[in-house]
């Protein structure tokens, strides 16, 4: 196999071209969609022209305390993401949702690249930063549909939860319909995802591990491995987000506080 | 003592303020209803009462001991709710017997009371009408077996006979101490007092 066909900045820049007829269907259809389509492809030019200095400075530093600063720092963005999306208040939730976010990564990451990959070095810029990236942009998805679906769950169902909670369960049997339902609905998609790969989705890391110039039975190896890292990662993240978040969620009396909803109740 | 004593509750949603120092005593056994038109906060006193919504003036106490985060686990103990519109997460009446832990034969024959028929415990929520479904609700949380009943709406859904068939039900437990909101004028012709808001 030999390593990918490189892409000249120039080339790069004509396959803006394409987008033209993606444009061309939104204006034809008045969807409204050209600006912000715009205004998200410039961000992402920007956005990855910037990390792409910064990885290079610390894949050159390779230095565990920088490489896992960057790592706290995309926890960040992708809490105040989820926390945004999800229209959760950020005074209640922060908190559990960055703790949940460190303690999947520092589980997931340890076992696959330390037990599993046994890397000598576990901070090792080339796996550590991408791994736990593709972890946390995935567990921010779900989590945005979890939390979602709980939290606003439990506040706009609340009758539900006070009938279980006064009729005569705890707060934890009272609260778990709604924890099973922001599961299934957060995980399901992920599930069915992995049910078809290789069938109807070639994943990304597959991918760029064949254009990168590595066998494909390599590939298959990091992307099985990575799935399954996605999949507990996500998951623990979300289950502890949920378990965190309820130590502030509820005031003494197992009563949900309004302020958990940022726009309702704040 | 009075089962149920409420001293100065108040409540304000924003600038709103919903209830203003309402002070009512129910004695044990009796049936009480909280009334007024739409708005004026009946839904509110009653899930104050039921420890839901934390009062910004005033106490509620049963049987002298205040309603609180200490004494909360217990005096729930004593209350079976109702509330209004739930929106039920379990398919049919078995399965939230089941969440609640209760055994079927009592919810049964509380069915059978309430002019409803065995095979309504395993229909699904969907294929029940507004008043089976109400039926069915209050027959699980009699079935509870606690003194005290809080009702919102308890005859919301029920036509004029299914109303008399559920309040002859209530009326026949001496010992059990209802509060509840109500528009209806025949249920709240019977009730011991009118806490009119």
């Amino acid at each position: 196999m030999s390593a990918a066909q490189d892409i000249t900045w120039m080339n790069l820049a004509l396959s803006f071209i394409i987008l033209l007829l993606p444009l061309a269907g939104f204006w034809y259809y008045r969807v409204g969609l050209t600006r912000s389509t715009l205004i998200a492809v410039t961000r992402m030019v920007i956005q990855l022209l910037a990390v792409a200095v910064y990885l290079e400075f610390i894949f050159e530093q390779n230095n565990a305390l920088l490489n896992s600063a960057w790592v706290i720092i995309m926890i960040l963005v992708g809490v105040f993401t989820t926390l945004k999306r999800s229209n959760l208040n950020p005074k209640v939730l922060a908190v559990p949702l960055i703790i949940s976010g460190i303690t999947s990564i520092v589980v997931v990451d340890a076992f696959f690249l330390g037990f599993i990959i046994r890397l000598p070095y576990v901070f090792e810029s080339q796996y550590f930063i991408p791994i736990s990236g593709m972890i946390l942009g995935n567990a921010m998805n779900h989590n945005i549909i979890g939390l979602n679906a709980y939290f606003e769950g439990l506040v706009n169902n609340q009758n539900l939860y006070y009938f279980l909670l006064i009729n005569g369960k705890s707060k934890k049997t009272a609260i778990n319909p709604f924890i099973v339902q922001a599961i299934r609905k957060a995980l399901n998609p992920m599930i069915a995802n992995i049910s078809v790969m290789g069938l109807i989705s070639l994943p990304g890391m597959m991918t760029g591990q064949i254009l990168g110039g590595n066998s494909p039975a390599t590939a298959i190896r990091y992307q099985i491995m990575i799935m399954l890292a996605i999949f507990t990662g996500c998951s623990i993240n979300l289950m502890l987000s949920i378990i965190l978040g309820n130590k502030s969620a509820f005031d003494k009396m197992d009563r949900i506080s309004p302020k958990v909803i940022w726009k309702k109740g704040a | 003592m009075c089962k149920i004593l409420a001293e100065g509750l108040g409540k304000q949603y924003g600038n709103k303020l919903v209830l203003n120092n309402v002070n009512f005593a129910v004695e044990k056994g009796h049936k009480v209803s909280i009334s007024g038109v739409s708005g004026r906060g009946k839904t509110t006193l009653l899930r104050i009462v039921a420890g839901i919504v934390p009062p910004d003036m005033g106490t509620i106490s049963f049987d002298g001991e205040i309603f609180d985060s200490h004494s909360a686990r217990s005096i729930r103990k004593q209350i079976a709710y109702l509330p209004q519109g739930v929106e039920l997460m379990a398919a049919n009446g078995k399965e939230l017997a089941e969440l609640l832990s209760i055994d079927e034969n009592p919810v049964i024959a509380l069915l059978n009371d309430l002019n409803l028929d065995r095979s309504a415990l395993y229909q699904s929520f969907a294929d029940l009408s507004g008043g089976e479904k109400q039926r069915m609700l209050i027959s699980l949380i009699l079935s509870l077996n606690r003194p005290i009943l809080l009702l919102d709406e308890p005859t919301s859904a029920l036509d004029e006979k299914s109303t008399k068939i559920l309040m002859d039900l209530i009326w026949s437990r001496e010992d059990l101490t209802v509060v509840s909101t109500s528009h209806s004028a025949q249920w709240n012709s019977k009730c011991h007092k009118i806490i009119e808001l």
